[in-house]
This record gives C-alpha cells, sequence and structure tokens, in this order.
C-alpha cells in the first residue's frame, strides 16, 4: 500500500471515529431529556399510590399507606379475605397495571429509619413488596425516598419507602 | 517499465481523489443528518417541557385540586362546564389538550347532570388528526360526596 493510500485509509478511520462519539454523545443527550419525566412519574406514582383510599373503612386497612404499615408492623392483621402484605401487593400490582402503556415492574422498599430498627446483623429491618429481582438488575429508576408517619395507640410511627421501576422488556 | 510506474501513480492518485470525494460526501451528510437530529432534539426537548409545564400546573391550580396531585371531583366538573378551552389557553398557552380518568371501570364523561357517577373529564378536546406528543401521569382524585380518594391517571398532550 502506498503512503497516499494508506493516509487516505487513516483520516477515513479518524473520521468514523469521530462520527462514532457525536453519535454516542447524541444518544446520551436523549437519554438525559427523557430521565426528567421518568423521575417525575416514578415520584407521582408512589405519592398518590400510597394516599389511595382501599375501599375499606378500618383503620389499619383505609388507604394504601395504612396497608404499609400494616404489613410492617403487624402482617398477620387481616383486611378483608387476606392479610395485610398479600392485600398491600394485590393492591399495587392492580394500580401499577392500571399504566399499561408504561410495561412496569415494580419493588416497594419499606424501612424504618436506620436509627430506629436494625436486625441482629445490624441491617435495617426491611419490608420488601413487589419483584425483589429488580434490586439485583440494571436500568431502573429510583423514587425519592418518602416519609411516611402515623399514630397508633398514641404512639408516633415513622416509615420511609422508596419505589423501584422497571420496564418490562 | 516507466509506463507501467506512471499508470500505477495515476491509478494511485485517482483512488486517493476518489475516497477524498467519498469522504467529503460522508461530511457533508454526517453534518445535514447531525443538523437534522439538533433540529428534533431541540423540538422533542421543548414539546417534553411543555408537556411537564402543563402537567406540573394543572396538577398544583386551586381551582382545580384538593391538594398537590390530588384532583378534586367536583372542581373538575365545574371547571369542565364553566371555563372553555379558550378561557384555559390564557393559562397554560395553546395547543395542549389534558384528560383525567379515575382508575374505576368504564369511561364515564362527567357534566353536571351525570356528576358524582362519572369518572372522565376533558379539557381542550383532543384532535386525533394533528400529530401530537403525550405522556401519562398518576394522580388522586378526591371523590367529594364520598369523601374517597381515588387513583387516576392524567394525560398531558402538546400538538407537534
Amino acid at each position: 500500500m502506498s503512503k497516499g493510500q494508506s493516509s487516505a485509509l487513516l483520516l477515513l478511520i479518524v473520521i468514523m471515529i469521530f462520527a462514532g462519539m457525536i453519535v454516542f454523545l447524541f444518544q446520551l443527550t436523549e437519554t438525559v431529556t427523557s430521565s426528567k419525566y421518568t423521575n417525575m412519574f416514578i415520584n407521582n406514582l408512589l405519592i398518590t399510590m400510597m394516599r389511595t383510599d382501599t375501599g375499606l373503612t378500618e383503620p389499619k386497612c383505609k388507604r394504601v399507606s395504612d396497608l404499609v404499615f400494616c404489613a410492617y408492623f403487624d402482617p398477620g392483621w387481616r383486611c378483608g379475605d387476606m392479610d395485610c402484605f398479600s392485600f398491600a401487593e394485590h393492591t399495587m400490582d392492580h394500580y401499577i397495571s392500571m399504566f399499561s402503556e408504561e410495561n412496569l415492574r415494580y419493588l416497594l422498599i419499606v424501612e424504618t429509619p436506620s436509627f430506629i430498627a436494625r436486625s441482629q446483623s445490624g441491617e435495617p429491618v426491611r419490608l420488601e413488596i413487589g419483584d425483589s429481582k429488580l434490586k439485583e438488575e440494571k436500568g431502573k429508576t429510583f423514587s425519592e425516598p418518602l416519609t411516611l408517619q402515623k399514630i397508633i395507640n398514641g404512639r408516633n410511627y415513622i416509615l420511609s419507602v422508596k419505589l423501584i421501576v422497571k420496564k418490562k422488556k | 517499465m516507466d509506463k507501467l510506474k506512471s499508470q500505477s501513480e495515476i491509478m494511485e492518485y485517482v483512488f486517493i481523489v476518489f475516497f477524498l470525494v467519498l469522504i467529503i460526501f460522508a461530511i457533508i451528510f454526517f453534518l445535514t443528518y447531525w443538523q437534522t437530529s439538533q433540529f428534533k432534539l431541540e423540538k422533542s426537548k421543548e414539546t417534553e417541557n411543555r408537556i411537564l409545564f402543563v402537567a406540573e400546573h394543572f396538577m398544583s391550580m386551586p381551582f382545580l385540586v384538593k391538594e398537590k396531585l390530588m384532583f378534586d371531583d367536583s372542581k373538575l366538573t365545574a371547571v369542565t362546564k364553566l371555563m372553555e378551552c379558550e378561557d384555559l389557553q390564557k393559562i397554560f398557552g395553546k395547543n395542549w389538550y389534558v384528560t383525567i380518568k379515575v382508575f374505576d371501570g368504564e369511561k364515564k364523561m362527567c357534566r353536571y347532570s351525570n356528576y358524582p357517577d362519572c369518572n372522565y373529564w376533558e379539557f381542550c378536546v383532543e384532535n386525533k388528526g394533528k400529530e401530537s406528543k403525550s405522556y401519562n401521569f398518576p394522580v388522586n382524585i378526591y371523590r367529594k360526596k364520598e369523601n374517597r380518594v381515588d387513583m387516576g391517571v392524567m394525560k398531558v398532550g402538546i400538538y407537534e
């Protein structure tokens, strides 16, 4: 190969690398743009879901946030035909499935602030509702942690909930 | 021998010129693509920002909500009756539409005559013939008569 040919080939390779970089940056910008909506969606989803009435009138089962408290502190309690945990999961499955266009998998992580409750191994006591495999996967979106507060028998209880979602393939 | 050498040099030049022309065309093509993509991206960003703007303001307008992210069904019904699309466009700008639907079965448009036995509100009716981009937002709807909070979806669309 002559000097001229090799220079031309080199030039072509440089241009291709340059074009590749530009396309990569362009795609990156696009991803960043749509994340604004995703963040707003997931935070709204968590807040609105927690405030929704379940249709039951019992104080431990009235709203989805009450179910979360019940599932955390008193999982054996029955709300209608189901225990608190199953009813919370059933209700959340139902609401998430309503956003069929988004086609989502979810995981709700419930914890007390770490200084209040820790297991014997030192881990915070944690309740998980939904698809726990999501913790290990990439490409998921986290909501901002939401603090729930409830007075039960004159005592103030605080829980921190966080929602993780990922689009189904 | 000299003739053969000159021929091969000419061929070399032809190849180099061919490659250079190819590269120039590739650059022109790429720059055009880049410009078009940038324009589309800017337009898409602007549309998205407008959707988020309309959504955020809709979810916090005192004449529509009980509290942030929680619409009051009586206020929604009153606004659909009393305010025209033009009145709302004075607040939110033009070229948009919003629908709110409670997750409780079949869609039933809310009017004064059937309130509260309804679950769907429409602001600035969607023009299906026009190209638009839309996003869904989870919202609460406070059912005033039953004193109950339901969950629903607000769809905000902007015409492109």
